[in-house]
């Protein structure tokens, strides 16, 4: 892929974000700012709609439309169908005095604060309470990105290839669909695989140590591993496209890729299915997005061996196209579908595990904000036409 | 972020504007012709000849003229209106109606937003037109337009829900609410359109176009039409361009839901010939592909001559369906005499619902069945073959009926002289009268 275009389309999303999110946030104060309360309806179906545009912009169509289904066409028509058939007049217009003001302001302040806190103090970071530290790939430098892995494993047969992957922990077999890592060792003889441009290092002895803790794992997918010093080795994912962007590199290694270079480092950087797989302990197959990093084979239910934190190239968020890209090419659809429900489960613990005190807090808080305007709209005001 | 901000390529926004321009494009097109086809077809009907002088022999730029006309109108905004929301309805019945188009596929590949759950995305978006419709009665300040927005939203809510059971009878059949994958479903003979794949489905399609005409206010739902008997409800306050936008709206979703309709029963953009696959992927094969540069960016974009051409025949086909269900709703409009609005919310919620969730126990059963009863697999041809005798029928009927003299074709016509005990001029005269 040309670098320039995952730039460009990249970049855009931010853009388009604050072009929808600054109406919105408009829109949402003038929902509370306005006095007539059809009105106040009507920015408020502004803001309902900006947020579902915010959800169709995340990927997040089905939300989206149930958003609109739901509150647009829903609730809102119901708001105002009661607004109408209650109304004492023509276009009722609530007087708020400065008491109440201070109130609201007070109740909404505390709520925002909740949501801030919560958002801000856990980075929505799946699968990240479990990173430990480990090698670390450095973006920036000079690597070479073997182009064609398909070119260094010919005298290997699938069933082989599969019998390699099952040993290395990357396929359970008999298990659920998991990446279709296919691992073909080096060259034979502890040679590096012709073209292969990191050259093989013999790792120090502390890998050893992360080696066996990675061991301990309870599914013992560590187990069976290349000795140490052996050749790195490369895992074919054997994909659709016959030709995923595949690093092979003793992972214990820092390394670098230059983006400027490697199409494929600039794919790395956006967020790629990488891979790492070397002589002693190393291996996994990495999600590699800006914000996080993830092993899939954690995320697939494995336990991760080595976990390695990685330096984001941009700022850019991952979207969700290039991430549909991205694992379509590599993986087949029955596994693109198992690890999107992986990914969403991980999800799902993250949440409960970190947000559902801020959830109860602001529920509660909902519900006193609600009695509180019920109070308000019951308590006798001056009604008066707006003109 | 802000120098992430506009960190992007500008050229990146092109395709999305062009695409923007060009579905805004087809909707003012689409409205203008249907504006002139409703007064045509009107004309027809009543025996009359409909516009004619206004750009040619057909009275083609009728409507252009009337839009111009409307755009030269004096803005008024009543006194007592809410100036905010009486500006704002018109706007976001619009809005709601055309945001509708951004997941209606013309052809293969041809859409602009290729969303998984697009079908529920139209329903949802098609919804938010009623919110318009309520303003606009609201906003007007007065009582008159005040119920008239009363009553078409009651109206347009309770049709959804019908409307909304209907279109689930199909998607149990497709198994996707994808409106590119449930066309690209049907694009094998006309057997295999959703219509014919059983009677759950067949009888869901006239259920689902029924609330399809009263959710777009059409007749014999248009009580906001009523001009005659109650002055024509919502938008009595309206004139100029903002009762432009209002029609624009309501011809607007009435293609729209005309286009569901054909994707998820009658074949999408499929012409019905036996082909084994989409007429786009077919000529694909046949036909060289060619890289086209992109201007201002140094990449190419492949581009397969047969693949274009079959889309521009989908896009034809799939248009030419969405115009004749549109002059269907024109004909039911034109023949049928109008609803009361209790008629109206009866045929709703005691006929339409009802019916419509049987539809959808029938045809979950029906899928059931056709597990393990074989003879339920083949029930499209007998189906297919059935209607299609039925509509050569009607058709034949129709030719000889328009042919015949009255009084012998046509029951309940009779010559004024064949009347018992007449005696009077026009004596063996052609006219006829209703007896």
């Amino acid at each position: 892929m040309d670098p320039k275009t995952v730039e460009t389309f990249h970049s855009i999303t931010p853009f388009l974000f604050w072009l929808i999110a600054i109406p919105t946030g408009v829109c949402a104060i003038a929902t509370v700012v306005a006095q007539n309360i059809v009105r106040a309806a009507t920015w408020l179906l502004f803001t309902l709609a900006g947020t579902s545009a915010l959800f169709f912009l995340l990927g997040a169509d089905l939300v989206g439309a149930t958003q609109l289904l739901v509150y647009v066409g829903g609730t809102l028509v119901l708001v105002v169908f009661g607004v109408m058939l209650t109304a004492q007049g023509p276009f009722i217009s609530m007087k708020t005095s400065g008491a109440e003001w201070a109130i609201s302001v007070v109740a909404g302040t505390l709520l925002f604060a909740v949501i801030a806190t919560a958002v801000m103090s856990e980075q929505v970071t799946i699968g990240a309470p479990r990173l430990k530290q480990g090698p670390r790939f450095k973006l920036g430098g000079t690597a070479e990105v073997t182009p064609d892995v398909k070119k260094f494993a010919p005298e290997f047969s699938r069933a082989e290839r599969e019998k390699h992957a099952i040993r290395l922990g990357l396929k359970k077999e008999g298990g659920p669909p998991q990446l279709k890592g296919v691992v073909v060792p080096g060259g034979k003889g502890g040679g590096p695989p012709k073209g292969v441009g990191v050259a093989p290092k013999v790792p120090p002895k502390q890998d050893a140590k992360k080696d066996a803790a990675a061991n301990d794992s309870p599914k013992g997918a560590g187990k069976g591993l290349p000795p140490q010093g052996q050749a790195p080795v490369l895992v074919d994912f054997d994909g659709p496209g016959g030709r995923p962007p595949v690093l092979a590199a003793p992972p214990n290694e820092e390394f670098a890729l230059d983006p400027a270079t490697s199409p494929q480092a600039a794919v790395l950087g956006q967020g790629f299915l990488g891979v790492g797989v070397g002589p002693a302990h190393a291996k996994g197959t990495y999600l590699l997005t800006p914000r996080k990093l993830t092993t899939l084979k954690e995320v697939a239910g494995v336990p991760a061996s080595v976990v390695t934190k990685l330096e984001p190239l941009t700022g850019h968020p991952l979207t969700r196209e290039m991430f549909a890209k991205e694992l379509s090419i590599i993986l087949t659809e029955d596994e693109r579908r198992f690890y999107q429900k992986k990914v969403m489960e991980e999800a799902g613990q993250v949440v409960r595990a970190s947000y559902l005190l801020p959830f109860e807090i602001v529920s509660v808080h909902l519900l006193v904000v609600l009695i509180g305007a019920a109070y308000l709209a019951r308590a006798k005001r001056r009604r008066g036409a707006v003109s | 972020v802000p120098h992430l901000l506009f960190a992007f390529e500008y050229i990146a926004l092109v395709p999305g504007i062009i695409g923007a321009l060009v579905l805004i494009g087809f909707l003012l097109v689409s409205a203008i012709f249907s504006v002139w086809l409703e007064r045509k077809v009107a004309g027809r009907i009543q025996d009359r000849l409909g516009p004619t002088r206004v750009g040619g022999k057909f009275g083609w730029l009728q409507t252009l003229a009337d839009g111009m006309k409307l755009l030269v109108k004096e803005d008024v905004i009543p006194a007592s209106a809410d100036q905010m929301l009486f500006r704002v309805g018109p706007y976001i019945a619009l809005i709601g109606s055309f945001a509708a188009y951004l997941v209606l596929p013309f052809g293969n590949q041809v859409v602009a937003l290729n969303v998984n759950v697009g079908l529920f995305y139209m329903l949802a978006v098609m919804s938010t037109e009623v919110f318009g419709i309520i303003l606009i009665g609201y906003g007007s300040g007065s009582k008159w337009s005040l119920f008239g927005g009363m009553r078409e939203a009651a109206q347009m809510v309770s049709y959804e829900i019908p409307m909304a059971l209907c279109i689930l009878v199909p998607v149990i059949v497709a198994g996707s609410m994808n409106l590119s994958a449930v066309a690209m479903q049907q694009s094998g003979g006309i057997w295999t359109w959703h219509i014919f794949h059983d009677p759950f489905t067949f009888a869901a399609f006239w259920t689902y176009f029924t609330c399809a005409m009263a959710s777009c206010k059409r007749a014999p739902f248009d009580l906001a039409e009523a001009e005659s008997e109650l002055v024509a409800g919502f938008h009595t306050e309206y004139s100029g361009f903002r009762w432009l936008v209002i029609f624009m709206a309501e011809y607007g979703s009435m293609f729209a839901v005309s286009g569901i309709a054909i994707i998820m029963f009658l074949g999408g953009w499929s012409l019905g010939l036996p082909l084994d696959r989409d007429l786009s992927e077919l000529l694909m094969t046949v036909t060289p592909t060619f890289n086209v540069p992109l201007p201002f960016a140094d990449s190419t974009v492949p581009i397969n001559l047969g693949f274009v051409l079959g889309n521009v025949v989908n896009v034809v086909v799939f248009i030419a369906k969405g115009w004749f269900l549109v002059f269907v709703m024109m004909w039911v409009r034109w023949t049928l005499p109008r609803l009361r609005i209790d008629q109206v919310m009866m045929t709703c919620l005691k006929y339409l619902l009802p019916i419509s969730c049987v539809l959808l126990m029938g045809v979950s059963v029906w899928r059931l069945g056709a597990m393990y009863v074989p003879f339920v697999n083949y029930f499209h041809w007998l189906l297919c073959l059935v209607s299609l005798a039925a509509l050569a029928y009607l058709i034949f009927r129709i030719v000889t009926l328009a042919k015949a003299p009255p009084g012998t074709a046509m029951p309940g016509v009779r010559r004024l002289a064949d009347l018992p005990g007449y005696s009077g001029p026009g004596q063996g005269a052609q006219t006829g009268a209703m007896s």
